[in-house]
Protein backbone atom coordinates (compact mmCIF):
# COMPACT_ATOMS: atom_id res chain seq x y z
CA UNK A 1 0.00 0.00 0.00
CA UNK A 2 2.73 2.33 0.68
CA UNK A 3 4.37 2.29 -2.34
CA UNK A 4 1.29 2.40 -4.52
CA UNK A 5 0.54 5.52 -2.30
CA UNK A 6 3.99 7.03 -3.22
CA UNK A 7 3.80 6.07 -7.03
CA UNK A 8 0.10 7.54 -7.05
CA UNK A 9 1.59 10.87 -5.55
CA UNK A 10 4.51 11.18 -8.11
CA UNK A 11 1.96 10.99 -10.60
CA UNK A 12 0.38 13.32 -9.21
CA UNK A 13 2.79 15.74 -8.35
CA UNK A 14 3.53 15.53 -11.89
CA UNK A 15 0.27 16.53 -12.99
CA UNK A 16 0.35 19.15 -10.37
CA UNK A 17 1.50 22.62 -12.07
CA UNK A 18 2.80 25.74 -10.11
CA UNK A 19 0.92 27.90 -12.49
CA UNK A 20 -2.05 29.64 -11.08
CA UNK A 21 -3.84 30.45 -13.88
CA UNK A 22 -4.73 26.74 -14.43
CA UNK A 23 -3.31 26.67 -18.11
CA UNK A 24 -1.20 23.80 -16.92
CA UNK A 25 -2.59 21.40 -19.45
CA UNK A 26 -0.15 18.70 -19.61
CA UNK A 27 1.01 17.79 -23.35
CA UNK A 28 -0.86 14.90 -23.74
CA UNK A 29 -3.72 16.13 -22.95
CA UNK A 30 -6.36 17.43 -25.36
CA UNK A 31 -9.08 19.68 -24.35
CA UNK A 32 -11.70 19.86 -27.46
CA UNK A 33 -15.27 21.01 -26.22
CA UNK A 34 -17.67 18.64 -27.62
CA UNK A 35 -20.96 20.17 -28.75
CA UNK A 36 -23.03 16.46 -29.08
CA UNK A 37 -23.15 15.49 -26.23
CA UNK A 38 -26.55 16.10 -24.15
CA UNK A 39 -27.27 19.12 -21.82
CA UNK A 40 -28.26 16.60 -19.17
CA UNK A 41 -25.37 14.77 -19.60
CA UNK A 42 -22.60 15.65 -16.85
CA UNK A 43 -19.69 13.05 -17.37
CA UNK A 44 -19.26 10.53 -20.65
CA UNK A 45 -16.45 7.89 -20.82
CA UNK A 46 -15.75 6.25 -24.01
CA UNK A 47 -13.86 3.13 -24.61
CA UNK A 48 -11.68 3.77 -22.19
CA UNK A 49 -9.01 0.73 -21.61
CA UNK A 50 -6.30 0.25 -18.53
CA UNK A 51 -3.78 -2.10 -18.25
CA UNK A 52 -1.34 -2.55 -15.62
CA UNK A 53 1.70 -4.78 -17.29
CA UNK A 54 -0.06 -7.72 -18.58
CA UNK A 55 -2.90 -7.07 -15.92
CA UNK A 56 -6.35 -5.39 -17.78
CA UNK A 57 -7.51 -2.77 -15.57
CA UNK A 58 -10.34 -1.81 -18.00
CA UNK A 59 -11.62 -3.23 -21.57
CA UNK A 60 -13.70 -0.61 -23.07
CA UNK A 61 -15.57 0.32 -20.77
CA UNK A 62 -18.23 3.06 -21.62
CA UNK A 63 -20.66 4.80 -19.27
CA UNK A 64 -22.55 7.86 -19.00
CA UNK A 65 -23.60 10.12 -15.92
CA UNK A 66 -26.82 12.37 -16.26
CA UNK A 67 -26.96 15.57 -13.74
CA UNK A 68 -29.26 14.46 -10.88
CA UNK A 69 -28.16 10.52 -11.19
CA UNK A 70 -27.29 8.31 -9.01
CA UNK A 71 -25.31 5.82 -10.84
CA UNK A 72 -23.62 2.69 -9.16
CA UNK A 73 -20.60 0.75 -10.37
CA UNK A 74 -20.46 -2.66 -9.29
CA UNK A 75 -18.41 -6.06 -9.54
CA UNK A 76 -16.62 -8.26 -7.71
CA UNK A 77 -13.44 -7.11 -6.26
CA UNK A 78 -10.51 -6.66 -9.29
CA UNK A 79 -13.42 -5.98 -11.28
CA UNK A 80 -11.70 -2.47 -12.35
CA UNK A 81 -14.14 0.19 -10.27
CA UNK A 82 -11.72 2.19 -8.39
CA UNK A 83 -9.68 2.14 -11.32
CA UNK A 84 -12.80 3.80 -13.35
CA UNK A 85 -12.96 6.51 -10.70
CA UNK A 86 -9.11 7.09 -10.82
CA UNK A 87 -9.12 7.40 -14.29
CA UNK A 88 -12.07 10.07 -13.66
CA UNK A 89 -9.91 11.75 -11.15
CA UNK A 90 -7.17 11.79 -13.40
CA UNK A 91 -5.33 9.71 -11.09
CA UNK A 92 -4.69 7.19 -13.93
CA UNK A 93 -4.01 7.92 -17.89
CA UNK A 94 -6.31 5.30 -19.48
CA UNK A 95 -4.43 3.55 -22.32
CA UNK A 96 -7.34 4.77 -24.76
CA UNK A 97 -10.65 6.09 -25.05
CA UNK A 98 -11.65 9.50 -23.16
CA UNK A 99 -13.50 11.26 -20.41
CA UNK A 100 -16.30 13.90 -20.85
CA UNK A 101 -16.78 16.17 -18.00
CA UNK A 102 -19.02 19.12 -18.53
CA UNK A 103 -18.29 19.01 -22.44
CA UNK A 104 -14.89 18.97 -22.52
CA UNK A 105 -12.96 15.51 -23.58
CA UNK A 106 -9.80 14.62 -21.68
CA UNK A 107 -7.06 11.92 -22.93
CA UNK A 108 -6.17 12.56 -19.19
CA UNK A 109 -8.17 14.51 -16.88
CA UNK A 110 -5.94 17.05 -15.47
CA UNK A 111 -6.33 17.00 -11.44
CA UNK A 112 -5.21 20.58 -11.19
CA UNK A 113 -8.38 21.69 -13.02
CA UNK A 114 -11.04 19.26 -11.22
CA UNK A 115 -12.05 21.19 -8.81
CA UNK A 116 -13.29 24.03 -11.40
CA UNK A 117 -14.51 21.84 -13.50
CA UNK A 118 -16.92 20.40 -10.42
CA UNK A 119 -16.04 17.08 -9.87
CA UNK A 120 -15.14 16.00 -6.04
CA UNK A 121 -14.42 12.61 -4.60
CA UNK A 122 -14.76 10.06 -1.44
CA UNK A 123 -11.61 7.44 -0.66
CA UNK A 124 -12.21 4.32 -0.30
CA UNK A 125 -9.72 4.62 2.50
CA UNK A 126 -9.69 7.58 4.58
CA UNK A 127 -8.01 10.31 3.35
CA UNK A 128 -9.00 12.61 5.71
CA UNK A 129 -6.61 15.10 8.23
CA UNK A 130 -6.59 12.98 11.35
CA UNK A 131 -5.27 16.07 13.97
CA UNK A 132 -7.90 18.92 12.34
CA UNK A 133 -10.89 19.66 13.67
CA UNK A 134 -14.20 18.39 11.79
CA UNK A 135 -14.68 21.80 10.31
CA UNK A 136 -11.13 22.43 8.88
CA UNK A 137 -11.17 19.09 7.22
CA UNK A 138 -14.44 20.24 5.51
CA UNK A 139 -12.93 23.40 5.15
CA UNK A 140 -9.97 22.29 3.19
CA UNK A 141 -12.54 21.45 0.05
CA UNK A 142 -13.00 24.76 -1.03
CA UNK A 143 -9.32 26.11 0.03
CA UNK A 144 -8.35 25.08 -3.79
CA UNK A 145 -11.20 27.36 -5.10
CA UNK A 146 -10.45 30.60 -3.10
CA UNK A 147 -9.08 33.95 -4.74
CA UNK A 148 -8.01 35.79 -2.19
CA UNK A 149 -4.16 36.16 -3.01
CA UNK A 150 -1.60 35.34 -0.67
CA UNK A 151 -0.88 38.93 0.78
CA UNK A 152 -4.46 39.57 0.97
CA UNK A 153 -4.56 36.70 3.22
CA UNK A 154 -2.27 37.95 5.55
CA UNK A 155 -3.38 41.02 5.78
CA UNK A 156 -7.15 39.96 5.90
CA UNK A 157 -8.02 42.83 3.68
CA UNK A 158 -10.50 42.86 0.38
CA UNK A 159 -11.48 39.47 -0.64
CA UNK A 160 -9.75 37.46 1.84
CA UNK A 161 -11.84 38.25 4.85
CA UNK A 162 -15.02 37.88 2.70
CA UNK A 163 -14.20 34.69 1.73
CA UNK A 164 -12.88 33.74 4.99
CA UNK A 165 -16.12 34.00 5.65
CA UNK A 166 -17.90 32.57 2.91
CA UNK A 167 -15.47 29.76 3.41
CA UNK A 168 -16.44 29.49 6.68
CA UNK A 169 -20.25 29.73 6.17
CA UNK A 170 -19.98 27.19 3.46
CA UNK A 171 -18.33 24.69 5.36
CA UNK A 172 -20.86 24.95 8.27
CA UNK A 173 -23.97 24.19 6.09
CA UNK A 174 -22.28 20.97 4.95
CA UNK A 175 -21.64 19.82 8.41
CA UNK A 176 -25.14 20.48 8.63
CA UNK A 177 -26.33 18.34 5.80
CA UNK A 178 -24.28 15.34 6.99
CA UNK A 179 -25.87 16.47 10.59
CA UNK A 180 -22.34 16.51 11.92
CA UNK A 181 -22.64 20.12 13.87
CA UNK A 182 -22.42 18.68 17.16
CA UNK A 183 -18.70 17.35 16.00
CA UNK A 184 -17.92 20.55 13.98
CA UNK A 185 -14.79 21.18 16.87
CA UNK A 186 -13.94 17.78 17.22
CA UNK A 187 -10.44 16.28 15.96
CA UNK A 188 -11.42 14.14 12.99
CA UNK A 189 -8.81 11.25 14.53
CA UNK A 190 -11.06 10.65 17.04
CA UNK A 191 -14.07 10.23 15.87
CA UNK A 192 -15.65 6.74 15.09
CA UNK A 193 -15.33 5.42 11.50
CA UNK A 194 -18.80 5.87 10.76
CA UNK A 195 -18.25 9.80 11.30
CA UNK A 196 -15.08 10.51 9.83
CA UNK A 197 -16.73 8.61 6.62
CA UNK A 198 -19.16 11.73 6.72
CA UNK A 199 -16.63 13.92 7.29
CA UNK A 200 -14.80 12.40 3.83
CA UNK A 201 -18.52 13.36 2.04
CA UNK A 202 -18.98 16.57 3.78
CA UNK A 203 -15.39 17.63 2.28
CA UNK A 204 -16.29 16.15 -0.70
CA UNK A 205 -19.66 18.65 -0.98
CA UNK A 206 -18.43 21.65 0.83
CA UNK A 207 -17.49 22.99 -3.02
CA UNK A 208 -21.07 22.74 -4.15
CA UNK A 209 -19.41 19.59 -7.27
CA UNK A 210 -21.37 18.66 -10.32
CA UNK A 211 -20.02 15.28 -10.29
CA UNK A 212 -19.37 13.32 -6.94
CA UNK A 213 -17.52 10.18 -7.22
CA UNK A 214 -17.88 7.81 -4.12
CA UNK A 215 -15.50 5.05 -3.14
CA UNK A 216 -17.26 2.48 -1.45
CA UNK A 217 -18.63 5.75 0.83
CA UNK A 218 -20.33 2.96 2.83
CA UNK A 219 -18.00 0.27 3.46
CA UNK A 220 -17.41 -1.32 7.37
CA UNK A 221 -20.47 0.45 8.27
CA UNK A 222 -22.91 -0.86 10.11
CA UNK A 223 -27.00 -1.15 9.01
CA UNK A 224 -28.08 2.01 10.49
CA UNK A 225 -25.26 4.35 9.15
CA UNK A 226 -25.38 2.54 5.68
CA UNK A 227 -29.14 3.96 5.58
CA UNK A 228 -27.94 7.35 6.89
CA UNK A 229 -25.48 7.76 4.69
CA UNK A 230 -27.62 6.62 1.61
CA UNK A 231 -29.53 9.36 3.00
CA UNK A 232 -26.99 12.14 3.10
CA UNK A 233 -26.02 10.80 -0.80
CA UNK A 234 -29.52 11.39 -1.75
CA UNK A 235 -29.77 14.85 0.11
CA UNK A 236 -26.44 16.00 -1.61
CA UNK A 237 -27.82 14.67 -5.17
CA UNK A 238 -30.76 16.74 -4.95
CA UNK A 239 -28.88 19.47 -3.37
CA UNK A 240 -26.36 20.31 -6.02
CA UNK A 241 -28.50 18.76 -8.47
CA UNK A 242 -24.70 16.49 -8.88
CA UNK A 243 -24.21 13.46 -10.85
CA UNK A 244 -23.25 10.49 -7.95
CA UNK A 245 -20.61 7.48 -9.35
CA UNK A 246 -21.39 5.72 -7.07
CA UNK A 247 -19.05 2.24 -5.98
CA UNK A 248 -20.46 -0.08 -3.20
CA UNK A 249 -20.21 -3.53 -2.31
CA UNK A 250 -23.17 -3.90 -0.51
CA UNK A 251 -26.11 -4.71 -3.18
CA UNK A 252 -29.27 -3.34 -1.24
CA UNK A 253 -27.81 -0.57 -0.80
CA UNK A 254 -26.77 -0.15 -4.34
CA UNK A 255 -30.05 -1.40 -5.68
CA UNK A 256 -32.19 1.07 -3.30
CA UNK A 257 -29.81 4.05 -3.80
CA UNK A 258 -28.99 4.54 -7.55
CA UNK A 259 -31.04 5.16 -10.50
CA UNK A 260 -29.12 3.14 -12.99
CA UNK A 261 -26.27 0.38 -12.01
CA UNK A 262 -23.63 -0.77 -14.54
CA UNK A 263 -21.71 -4.23 -13.76
CA UNK A 264 -17.95 -4.47 -14.37
CA UNK A 265 -16.60 -7.77 -14.42
CA UNK A 266 -12.45 -8.06 -15.27
CA UNK A 267 -12.35 -4.68 -16.46
CA UNK A 268 -15.56 -5.73 -19.05
CA UNK A 269 -19.10 -3.99 -18.57
CA UNK A 270 -21.51 -6.63 -18.83
CA UNK A 271 -24.63 -4.86 -18.03
CA UNK A 272 -25.91 -1.57 -17.61
CA UNK A 273 -29.15 0.16 -16.52
CA UNK A 274 -31.99 0.26 -14.13
CA UNK A 275 -31.69 -1.87 -10.71
CA UNK A 276 -34.61 -3.80 -12.10
CA UNK A 277 -33.11 -4.89 -15.14
CA UNK A 278 -29.66 -5.69 -13.61
CA UNK A 279 -31.50 -8.00 -11.09
CA UNK A 280 -32.60 -9.77 -14.12
CA UNK A 281 -29.72 -9.90 -15.98
CA UNK A 282 -28.50 -13.32 -17.06
CA UNK A 283 -25.20 -12.35 -17.37
CA UNK A 284 -24.84 -10.80 -14.07
CA UNK A 285 -26.71 -13.51 -12.51
CA UNK A 286 -23.90 -15.71 -13.77
CA UNK A 287 -20.78 -13.76 -13.69
CA UNK A 288 -21.65 -11.77 -10.46
CA UNK A 289 -24.48 -12.67 -8.52
CA UNK A 290 -24.84 -16.21 -9.42
CA UNK A 291 -21.61 -17.03 -9.65
CA UNK A 292 -19.19 -17.06 -6.08
CA UNK A 293 -16.48 -14.64 -6.76
CA UNK A 294 -16.84 -13.10 -3.19
CA UNK A 295 -18.91 -14.74 -0.13
CA UNK A 296 -19.43 -11.55 1.35
CA UNK A 297 -21.26 -10.15 -1.60
CA UNK A 298 -23.35 -13.35 -1.71
CA UNK A 299 -24.82 -13.02 1.92
CA UNK A 300 -25.44 -9.19 1.15
CA UNK A 301 -27.34 -9.85 -2.53
CA UNK A 302 -29.49 -12.58 0.19
CA UNK B 1 26.02 28.21 51.24
CA UNK B 2 24.06 30.04 53.46
CA UNK B 3 24.40 33.32 51.54
CA UNK B 4 24.04 31.84 48.07
CA UNK B 5 23.03 35.06 46.31
CA UNK B 6 19.22 34.38 44.53
CA UNK B 7 19.62 37.29 42.57
CA UNK B 8 22.19 36.66 40.76
CA UNK B 9 20.97 33.22 40.00
CA UNK B 10 17.79 34.96 38.85
CA UNK B 11 19.84 37.31 36.70
CA UNK B 12 21.47 34.36 35.12
CA UNK B 13 18.58 32.26 34.70
CA UNK B 14 16.84 35.34 32.86
CA UNK B 15 19.79 36.08 30.54
CA UNK B 16 20.09 32.61 29.90
CA UNK B 17 16.13 32.71 28.82
CA UNK B 18 16.22 35.67 26.78
CA UNK B 19 19.48 34.35 24.70
CA UNK B 20 17.34 31.22 24.58
CA UNK B 21 14.97 32.84 21.93
CA UNK B 22 17.28 33.67 20.08
CA UNK B 23 17.75 30.34 19.71
CA UNK B 24 14.47 29.40 19.12
CA UNK B 25 14.50 31.54 16.14
CA UNK B 26 17.02 29.84 14.42
CA UNK B 27 15.11 26.78 15.59
CA UNK B 28 11.63 27.73 14.11
CA UNK B 29 12.51 28.21 10.78
CA UNK B 30 13.55 24.60 10.73
CA UNK B 31 10.51 23.22 12.18
CA UNK B 32 8.50 25.36 9.48
CA UNK B 33 10.10 23.59 6.65
CA UNK B 34 10.83 19.92 8.40
CA UNK B 35 6.90 19.64 9.16
CA UNK B 36 5.42 20.99 5.84
CA UNK B 37 7.91 19.03 3.96
CA UNK B 38 9.66 16.53 5.96
CA UNK B 39 13.00 18.42 5.14
CA UNK B 40 15.90 18.71 7.77
CA UNK B 41 16.55 21.99 6.27
CA UNK B 42 20.93 22.30 6.78
CA UNK B 43 21.05 25.67 5.01
CA UNK B 44 18.81 27.21 7.68
CA UNK B 45 21.73 28.89 8.66
CA UNK B 46 23.00 30.01 5.50
CA UNK B 47 19.44 31.87 4.87
CA UNK B 48 20.16 33.34 8.16
CA UNK B 49 23.88 34.74 7.00
CA UNK B 50 22.29 35.61 3.75
CA UNK B 51 19.22 37.54 4.90
CA UNK B 52 21.55 39.59 7.08
CA UNK B 53 24.05 39.74 4.64
CA UNK B 54 21.57 41.37 1.63
CA UNK B 55 19.95 43.44 4.07
CA UNK B 56 22.95 44.66 5.71
CA UNK B 57 24.41 45.25 2.06
CA UNK B 58 21.11 46.75 0.72
CA UNK B 59 20.62 48.95 3.76
CA UNK B 60 24.83 50.37 3.28
CA UNK B 61 23.98 51.17 0.11
CA UNK B 62 21.82 54.48 1.63
CA UNK B 63 18.45 52.83 1.22
CA UNK B 64 16.63 53.67 3.76
CA UNK B 65 15.44 50.69 7.17
CA UNK B 66 12.34 49.74 6.19
CA UNK B 67 12.62 49.88 2.19
CA UNK B 68 15.32 47.56 2.81
CA UNK B 69 13.79 45.16 5.21
CA UNK B 70 11.33 45.09 2.34
CA UNK B 71 13.55 44.31 -0.50
CA UNK B 72 15.13 41.58 1.56
CA UNK B 73 11.61 40.10 1.99
CA UNK B 74 10.81 40.31 -1.32
CA UNK B 75 14.30 38.11 -2.21
CA UNK B 76 13.75 35.98 0.36
CA UNK B 77 10.45 35.34 -1.51
CA UNK B 78 12.35 34.74 -4.48
CA UNK B 79 14.54 32.29 -2.96
CA UNK B 80 11.90 30.19 -1.29
CA UNK B 81 10.46 29.82 -4.93
CA UNK B 82 13.72 29.33 -6.56
CA UNK B 83 14.33 26.49 -4.32
CA UNK B 84 11.32 25.21 -4.38
CA UNK B 85 11.71 24.63 -8.31
CA UNK B 86 15.14 24.21 -8.85
CA UNK B 87 16.12 21.81 -5.58
CA UNK B 88 12.67 20.32 -4.18
CA UNK B 89 10.69 20.04 -7.08
CA UNK B 90 13.35 17.45 -9.08
CA UNK B 91 13.69 15.41 -5.86
CA UNK B 92 10.26 14.64 -5.00
CA UNK B 93 9.72 11.05 -3.62
CA UNK B 94 13.10 10.59 -2.70
CA UNK B 95 14.37 9.27 0.56
CA UNK B 96 14.64 11.95 3.01
CA UNK B 97 18.71 11.84 3.10
CA UNK B 98 18.54 12.78 -0.07
CA UNK B 99 16.91 15.98 0.60
CA UNK B 100 19.33 16.92 3.27
CA UNK B 101 22.02 16.27 1.45
CA UNK B 102 20.21 18.69 -1.15
CA UNK B 103 19.80 21.64 1.70
CA UNK B 104 23.37 20.75 2.60
CA UNK B 105 24.82 21.82 -0.70
CA UNK B 106 22.38 24.89 -0.86
CA UNK B 107 23.87 25.90 2.64
CA UNK B 108 27.51 26.12 0.65
CA UNK B 109 25.98 28.01 -2.58
CA UNK B 110 23.68 30.09 -0.37
CA UNK B 111 26.68 31.45 2.00
CA UNK B 112 29.48 31.32 -1.11
CA UNK B 113 26.33 33.52 -2.86
CA UNK B 114 25.51 36.05 -0.04
CA UNK B 115 29.55 36.47 -0.26
CA UNK B 116 30.27 36.65 -3.49
CA UNK B 117 27.78 39.44 -3.55
CA UNK B 118 28.28 41.26 -0.16
CA UNK B 119 31.79 40.33 0.34
CA UNK B 120 33.26 38.65 3.51
CA UNK B 121 34.11 41.60 5.71
CA UNK B 122 32.19 41.91 8.96
CA UNK B 123 29.15 44.58 8.94
CA UNK B 124 28.19 46.53 11.82
CA UNK B 125 24.10 46.63 12.25
CA UNK B 126 22.86 49.21 14.39
CA UNK B 127 19.29 48.47 14.60
CA UNK B 128 18.91 51.70 16.52
CA UNK B 129 19.42 51.45 19.98
CA UNK B 130 21.87 51.39 22.88
CA UNK B 131 22.25 47.52 24.57
CA UNK B 132 21.55 49.66 28.32
CA UNK B 133 21.11 46.84 30.72
CA UNK B 134 17.75 47.57 32.96
CA UNK B 135 17.27 46.83 36.30
CA UNK B 136 14.48 44.70 37.44
CA UNK B 137 14.33 44.94 41.07
CA UNK B 138 17.88 43.94 41.50
CA UNK B 139 18.28 42.03 38.36
CA UNK B 140 19.75 43.63 35.92
CA UNK B 141 18.58 42.39 32.16
CA UNK B 142 20.23 43.17 28.79
CA UNK B 143 17.35 45.69 27.11
CA UNK B 144 18.86 44.06 23.61
CA UNK B 145 18.19 40.41 25.24
CA UNK B 146 14.36 41.55 25.94
CA UNK B 147 13.40 43.67 22.65
CA UNK B 148 15.04 40.47 20.40
CA UNK B 149 12.13 38.60 23.08
CA UNK B 150 9.80 41.11 22.24
CA UNK B 151 10.33 40.70 18.62
CA UNK B 152 10.35 37.04 18.45
CA UNK B 153 7.05 36.94 19.96
CA UNK B 154 5.62 39.12 18.11
CA UNK B 155 6.63 36.59 15.03
CA UNK B 156 5.21 33.55 16.65
CA UNK B 157 2.11 35.60 17.52
CA UNK B 158 1.97 36.23 13.33
CA UNK B 159 2.89 32.83 12.18
CA UNK B 160 0.16 31.51 14.48
CA UNK B 161 -2.62 34.19 13.71
CA UNK B 162 -1.51 33.02 9.91
CA UNK B 163 -1.37 29.10 10.23
CA UNK B 164 -4.79 29.60 12.13
CA UNK B 165 -6.59 31.95 10.80
CA UNK B 166 -5.89 31.95 6.45
CA UNK B 167 -6.80 29.43 4.13
CA UNK B 168 -3.03 28.87 3.35
CA UNK B 169 -2.33 28.48 6.59
CA UNK B 170 -5.34 25.91 7.12
CA UNK B 171 -3.24 24.06 3.88
CA UNK B 172 -0.36 24.59 5.56
CA UNK B 173 -1.65 22.60 8.44
CA UNK B 174 -3.07 19.98 6.31
CA UNK B 175 -0.14 19.16 4.53
CA UNK B 176 1.70 18.77 7.77
CA UNK B 177 -0.58 16.19 9.01
CA UNK B 178 -0.60 14.43 6.21
CA UNK B 179 0.67 15.08 2.34
CA UNK B 180 -0.92 12.47 1.22
CA UNK B 181 -4.25 13.33 1.66
CA UNK B 182 -3.55 16.54 0.70
CA UNK B 183 -2.34 15.64 -2.69
CA UNK B 184 -5.50 13.52 -2.70
CA UNK B 185 -7.97 16.51 -2.22
CA UNK B 186 -5.76 18.47 -4.66
CA UNK B 187 -4.16 21.03 -2.32
CA UNK B 188 -1.31 22.04 -4.48
CA UNK B 189 2.08 20.97 -2.56
CA UNK B 190 4.56 22.70 -4.56
CA UNK B 191 2.76 25.99 -3.94
CA UNK B 192 2.98 25.13 -0.16
CA UNK B 193 6.35 24.42 -0.40
CA UNK B 194 7.56 27.54 -2.06
CA UNK B 195 5.56 29.86 0.40
CA UNK B 196 7.24 27.64 3.41
CA UNK B 197 10.37 28.35 2.27
CA UNK B 198 9.38 31.98 1.82
CA UNK B 199 8.71 31.98 5.45
CA UNK B 200 11.27 30.44 6.74
CA UNK B 201 13.44 33.08 4.44
CA UNK B 202 11.22 35.73 6.73
CA UNK B 203 12.01 33.68 10.21
CA UNK B 204 15.58 33.62 8.88
CA UNK B 205 15.91 36.99 8.36
CA UNK B 206 14.71 38.37 11.82
CA UNK B 207 17.00 36.10 13.30
CA UNK B 208 19.36 37.45 11.02
CA UNK B 209 18.88 40.28 11.98
CA UNK B 210 18.83 39.92 15.61
CA UNK B 211 21.67 38.04 15.71
CA UNK B 212 23.60 40.12 13.05
CA UNK B 213 22.93 43.33 15.53
CA UNK B 214 24.88 41.33 18.49
CA UNK B 215 27.74 39.24 16.55
CA UNK B 216 28.04 41.57 13.50
CA UNK B 217 27.10 40.31 10.10
CA UNK B 218 29.62 37.98 9.35
CA UNK B 219 30.07 34.13 8.01
CA UNK B 220 29.87 32.72 11.45
CA UNK B 221 25.77 33.74 11.19
CA UNK B 222 25.39 30.16 9.48
CA UNK B 223 27.33 28.60 12.34
CA UNK B 224 24.25 29.26 14.39
CA UNK B 225 22.42 25.78 12.84
CA UNK B 226 24.62 24.37 15.04
CA UNK B 227 23.00 25.75 17.88
CA UNK B 228 19.33 25.61 16.72
CA UNK B 229 19.98 21.46 16.72
CA UNK B 230 20.50 20.29 20.05
CA UNK B 231 17.10 23.18 20.13
CA UNK B 232 15.32 21.38 17.81
CA UNK B 233 16.09 17.88 19.52
CA UNK B 234 14.75 19.02 22.89
CA UNK B 235 11.89 20.32 21.49
CA UNK B 236 11.07 17.99 18.79
CA UNK B 237 11.18 18.95 14.95
CA UNK B 238 7.60 19.25 14.17
CA UNK B 239 6.58 21.50 16.68
CA UNK B 240 7.02 25.26 16.70
CA UNK B 241 6.20 25.27 20.70
CA UNK B 242 8.61 22.70 20.94
CA UNK B 243 11.19 24.73 19.43
CA UNK B 244 10.73 27.71 21.88
CA UNK B 245 10.47 25.88 25.21
CA UNK B 246 13.42 24.13 23.63
CA UNK B 247 15.40 27.07 22.73
CA UNK B 248 14.32 28.78 26.41
CA UNK B 249 15.56 25.17 28.26
CA UNK B 250 18.62 25.21 26.13
CA UNK B 251 19.48 28.84 26.64
CA UNK B 252 18.76 28.81 30.42
CA UNK B 253 20.53 25.60 30.90
CA UNK B 254 23.60 26.29 29.43
CA UNK B 255 23.83 29.74 30.83
CA UNK B 256 23.37 27.92 34.55
CA UNK B 257 25.23 25.41 33.96
CA UNK B 258 28.86 28.00 32.80
CA UNK B 259 27.88 29.82 35.94
CA UNK B 260 27.62 27.22 38.36
CA UNK B 261 29.28 24.28 37.41
CA UNK B 262 31.53 25.18 34.89
CA UNK B 263 34.33 25.87 37.27
CA UNK B 264 34.33 22.41 37.84
CA UNK B 265 36.00 21.52 34.79
CA UNK B 266 37.38 24.62 34.22
CA UNK B 267 34.92 26.81 32.49
CA UNK B 268 33.60 27.47 29.22
CA UNK B 269 30.99 24.26 28.79
CA UNK B 270 28.54 26.78 27.53
CA UNK B 271 29.76 25.33 24.18
CA UNK B 272 29.18 22.06 24.90
CA UNK B 273 26.21 21.74 27.38
CA UNK B 274 23.55 22.07 25.13
CA UNK B 275 24.55 18.83 23.14
CA UNK B 276 25.47 16.63 25.74
CA UNK B 277 21.74 17.47 27.50
CA UNK B 278 20.47 17.09 24.29
CA UNK B 279 21.77 13.41 23.62
CA UNK B 280 20.75 12.63 26.99
CA UNK B 281 17.26 13.48 26.15
CA UNK B 282 17.83 11.67 23.28
CA UNK B 283 18.24 8.32 25.02
CA UNK B 284 14.64 8.91 27.31
CA UNK B 285 12.23 10.87 25.02
CA UNK B 286 13.86 9.87 21.29
CA UNK B 287 10.97 12.29 20.06
CA UNK B 288 11.51 15.41 21.59
CA UNK B 289 9.34 17.34 24.47
CA UNK B 290 7.09 17.67 22.25
CA UNK B 291 7.79 15.72 18.99
CA UNK B 292 4.82 13.48 17.69
CA UNK B 293 5.58 9.97 18.16
CA UNK B 294 7.02 8.04 15.23
CA UNK B 295 5.16 4.70 14.64
CA UNK B 296 6.47 2.40 12.18
CA UNK B 297 4.61 -0.84 11.12
CA UNK B 298 7.62 -3.05 9.33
Amino acid sequence: MGTASLAVSAAHLEAVSWSVTGASITGATRDVPVASIGARVALEIQNVSLAFGGVTALSAVDLSVARGEIRAVIGPNGAGKSSLINVISGLYRPDSGRVQIGGQAFTRVPTTRLSRLGVTRTFQHLALFPNLSVLDNVAVGVAGSAHATFVEQIVGLGRAAAEAAETRQRALETIALVELDEVKDRIVGTLPYGLQKRVDLARALVSHPKIILLDEPMAGMTATEKRRMAQFVRAARDRFGAAVVLIEHDIGVVMDLSDRIAVLDYGRKIADGTPAEVRADQAVIDAYLGVAHDDELIEDAA
Amino acid sequence: MSDFDYSFLLEVLIGGLLSGVMYSLVAIGFVLIYKTSGVLNFAQGAMVLFAALTFVGILEHGVPFFVSLLLTLLIMAVLGVAVEQTVLRPLVNRPPITLFMATLGLAYILEGAAQLIWGAQVHGLNLGFDDKPIALGEVLVSSFDLFAAAVAATMVALLSAFFRFTRTGLAFRAVADDQFAALAVGLRLPVIWAIVWTAAGFVALVAGLLWGARLGVQFSLSLIVLKALPVLVLGGFDSILGAIVGGLLVGASEKLAEVYIGPLFGGGIEIWFAYVAALALLLIRPSGLFGVKLVERV
